[in-house]
């Protein structure tokens, strides 16, 4: 068995001309919390969806827990959680129909399904929603939602895509706890996405970032943190230096809108 | 004018954009194949009013320009009543007059099949009238045909607008739908016998043709959505400019009285914002498993299972349409046991398309869910057999719905063909789902929220299906009938169950068969699949 909770080979994924996951190869250590960064387009969304079965790779190989992503992928879906960037929940199941679904269908006897759904529901208190539509829940409810599915199988890898995007601070703070002490007590591998830096440097031991497809930076937060120098930078710094520099600059070209004169009117306008 | 032609370069846009270019030129062959069957009827009825402009003048016109206004919005409320042409939720964050979006709809509803149909017969009325008083009449005439045109298309936003206020909860809405076509058809099957009665009325008393026209005239132009802008070709036909002028000013009038509401009515329904989904807390019961307890089933086809019918139950629009068909074949099968209505080919057509566009939509109400498919740990033949076992539960719902009431209504008819009908539906049934099932993954189609307009199947391959599954069931009820003629009147029955049971072995096995097949086609497919149905919904 494989000492990486996920590792891929050259993995490649191409939309028609464009490449959207260069060559991709990064190992991702069992019981980690792993954050994966990069600009918006980057490949971050289709690297989780690859890995989770949602996107066939174009070229090169990805494991999870040991098992191929494409040929045994529903080993890998048996041990995974999910929560993607889209959406993904039955919109007429009730909330609570909709967990115990998801833990039964993972081989949770009906019993332990509907009690871990009501502990789940409580803990992400969505117990007055509990019996309603899925379509009338809030965007932070569906996500809260989503994190429950993930979990209420006790996953051994979560995948997890902006998982906080949308969820009130009390409720990204529990969640927050609850992830590390599944890290640090169970030791489930973390693979989250996030475009907060100053969440990922709070919960993540290692950290991937990702631009244009390819794989800038791979290792421990701290030794990426530490560089080349030896000298201890933020991860902001760390990111705007192995991405930011790629990017020209931004306000260039809009004089009009930033210079303090601002810019004349068309007639009429 | 810059809004309006950025609002309608934005409709053009998304309508481009929105499919393939196959989907498109499909979007565009099956009302070309509408507007060919119809030909019959929209060229005839400009052929009368070329005759009757030309015989009779102003009457005419009046009638014929009236006659056009009710098939509009007849069809018009028919077809859309339940679906807002524009949604205007995502162009409330924009600086839009409502009024220009109003106008937009006015304006792009003049481009629907229907009012396109009734073009013949504007331009046949006005070479009628050209011919009869000259160029002034026939300009005349065409203009007041182009003002109808535009005053019904205002109208019919209005009342599509006004309904669509009105209907605003989801299950009330659908439940609307069904009660509204069968209204339609009641009031159909009402008017077809009123007017035989009233013909044969007028011709015991002597009445004449002419005579009809003159009095109906005298009616239509009492309307003011007809009379007022017809008023422009009737005054240049009998020669009189203020009734002209009069018509004019009272059309602009019409115009400023639908655009104040219509505007009023789309600000506030942008406003309201979609209302479909929520809805109360349902009380259930907690205890066992979510899966319906059946005794066979392996536990996530059982899962899965349970969750198919429970969508299905949750979802109006589904239920609507599984009733619809075979309650409107009912109800226009109703004390008309000898009218064509009752014999099968009509039944057969009409079960067929239904089933056939359930069978080719059957991932297109899952929505974002459809992800799930693809993220829990099950094989995709349990996720696509529990769809068609789904499937062929609302099938039997809808043959039962159809076939027990029309064995009571038409005996002659249906009960003597009893179980080879049943055996040879059930044929079909196995083939649609096959290729349903197929045509459902490689041609997503995403069911919308609001209004039927995107119920079937997608591209050529849904219009494939739609004609194969017809002939296929066309084929089997041939079978049927030959083997029952050649066999003789002692072994008809028995001819009759053998052909039928052949064809139901052969489907049922293609359809286990395809299974397989289908769930590679689903691995293959998903990312469009995925793409489709889970888009969230656009402009």
């Amino acid at each position: 068995m494989s000492a990486y909770a996920v590792e891929t080979v050259d993995l490649t994924r191409m939309f028609g001309a464009q490449t959207a996951v260069d060559r991709l190869s990064l190992q991702v250590p069992e019981g980690s919390f792993y954050g994966f960064l990069g600009p918006n387009g980057a490949g971050k969304s289709t690297t989780i969806n690859i890995l989770t079965g949602l996107l066939a790779p174009t070229s090169g190989s990805a494991r999870v827990l040991g098992f191929d992503v494409v040929s045994q992928d529903l080993e890998v879906k048996r041990r995974i959680g999910v929560v993607p960037d889209g959406l993904h929940l039955f919109e007429r199941l009730q909330g609570e129909e909709h967990l115990r679904f998801v833990g039964e269908v993972h081989g949770l006897s009906p019993a332990v399904a509907r009690k871990r759904a009501g502990e789940l529901i409580e803990a992400m208190d969505l117990t007055s929603s509990a019996r309603k539509p899925v379509s009338g829940y809030s965007h932070g409810m569906r996500k809260k939602l989503a994190l429950s599915c993930a979990l209420i199988h006790e996953p051994r890898v979560l995948f997890l895509d902006e998982p906080f995007e949308g969820v009130d601070a009390i409720a990204t703070s529990e969640l927050r706890e609850l992830l590390q002490r599944l890290v640090a007590n169970r030791r489930v591998t973390v693979f989250l996405t996030s475009h907060v830096l100053e969440v990922v440097q709070r919960l993540c031991t290692h950290v991937g970032i990702i631009a244009g497809g390819k794989l800038v930076a791979n290792g421990s937060l701290d030794e990426l943190r530490r560089g080349a120098d030896g000298q201890a930078r933020s991860l902001e710094e760390l990111f705007l230096d192995k991405v930011g520099a790629q990017r020209g600059d931004v306000g260039a070209g809009l004089g009009w809108l930033t210079d303090a004169q601002g810019a004349e009117r068309e007639p009429g306008a | 004018m810059k809004t309006l032609r950025l609002l309608l370069w934005l409709r053009w846009t998304l309508f481009l954009r929105a499919n393939t270019v196959s989907n498109r030129i499909a979007a565009f062959a099956l009302p070309a194949l509408f507007a060919l069957l119809f030909a019959p009827f929209y060229l005839g009825g400009a052929f009368l009013a070329y005759g009757g402009a030309l015989k009779l003048g102003g009457p005419a016109v009046l009638v014929a320009l009236g006659v056009c206004q009710l098939a509009w919005l007849y069809m018009g409320l028919l077809l859309g009543a339940m679906g807002r042409s524009f949604d205007l939720d995502r162009l409330l964050g924009y600086p839009l007059r409502p009024a220009e979006v109003y106008a937009v709809n006015v304006l792009a509803a003049c481009i629907t099949p229907v009012c396109v149909m009734t073009l013949p017969t504007v331009f046949a009325l006005a070479a009628g009238a050209f011919m009869r008083s000259g160029l002034l009449a026939g300009v005349a005439t065409l203009a007041a045909g182009m003002l109808v045109t535009l005053v019904t298309s205002a109208l019919l936003q209005l009342l599509l607008a006004v309904l669509d206020e009105l209907l605003r909860r989801e299950w009330v809405r659908y439940v609307a739908l069904a009660l509204f076509s069968l209204t339609f058809v009641a009031l159909q099957v009402g008017l077809r016998g009123l007017s035989r009665g009233m013909v044969e009325r007028f011709t015991h008393q002597g009445v004449k043709p002419e005579e009809l026209v003159t009095m109906a005239a005298g009616v239509v132009g009492r309307i003011p959505t007809v009379g007022w802008p017809a008023a422009l070709a009737t005054g240049a036909l009998d020669g009189e400019p203020v009734r002209v002028l009069l018509g004019l000013a009272g059309t602009a009038a019409l115009f400023a009285l639908l655009l104040a509401p219509g505007t009023a009515l789309m600000r506030h329904t942008a406003r309201a914002g979609e209302s479909a989904g929520g809805g109360p807390a349902r009380r259930e019961s907690a205890r066992g498993s979510v899966a319906f307890p059946l005794p066979g089933l392996p536990r996530t086809l059982a899962l899965l299972l349970a969750r198919e019918i429970r969508y299905t139950l949750q979802s109006p629009q589904r239920l609507v349409s599984l009733v619809l068909t075979p309650l409107v074949v009912v109800f226009l099968s109703l004390g008309r046991t000898r009218s064509p209505i009752t014999q099968p080919v009509f039944v057969v057509f009409m079960l067929g398309s239904t089933i056939t566009t359930s069978a080719m939509t059957q991932f297109s109400f899952d929505g974002q869910g459809v992800r799930q498919f693809f993220l829990l740990p099950c094989a995709p033949r349990d996720v696509l057999l529990a769809k068609n076992l789904e499937f062929f539960l609302r099938v039997a719902v809808q043959l039962l719905l159809l076939y027990v009431p029309l064995s009571l209504i038409a005996r002659t008819s249906w009960t003597s063909l009893g179980l080879s009908v049943l055996i040879g539906a059930a044929a079909v049934v196995f083939a649609c789902a096959a290729l349903g099932t197929y045509v459902s993954i490689r041609w997503p189609v995403r069911a919308r929220r609001r209004g039927l307009s995107n119920r079937g199947g997608g591209g050529w391959g849904g219009l494939a299906m739609l004609g194969g599954t017809v002939t296929f069931a066309a084929l089997v009820g041939g079978t049927v009938w030959a083997a029952r003629t050649v066999a003789g009147p002692a072994y008809a029955t028995a001819a009759g169950l053998a052909a039928a049971a052949a064809y139901l072995a052969v489907t049922a096995s293609a359809w286990w068969i395809s299974l397989e097949r289908n769930a590679g086609a689903l691995i293959t497919y998903r990312e469009k699949l995925i793409e489709t149905i889970a888009r969230v919904e656009e402009v």
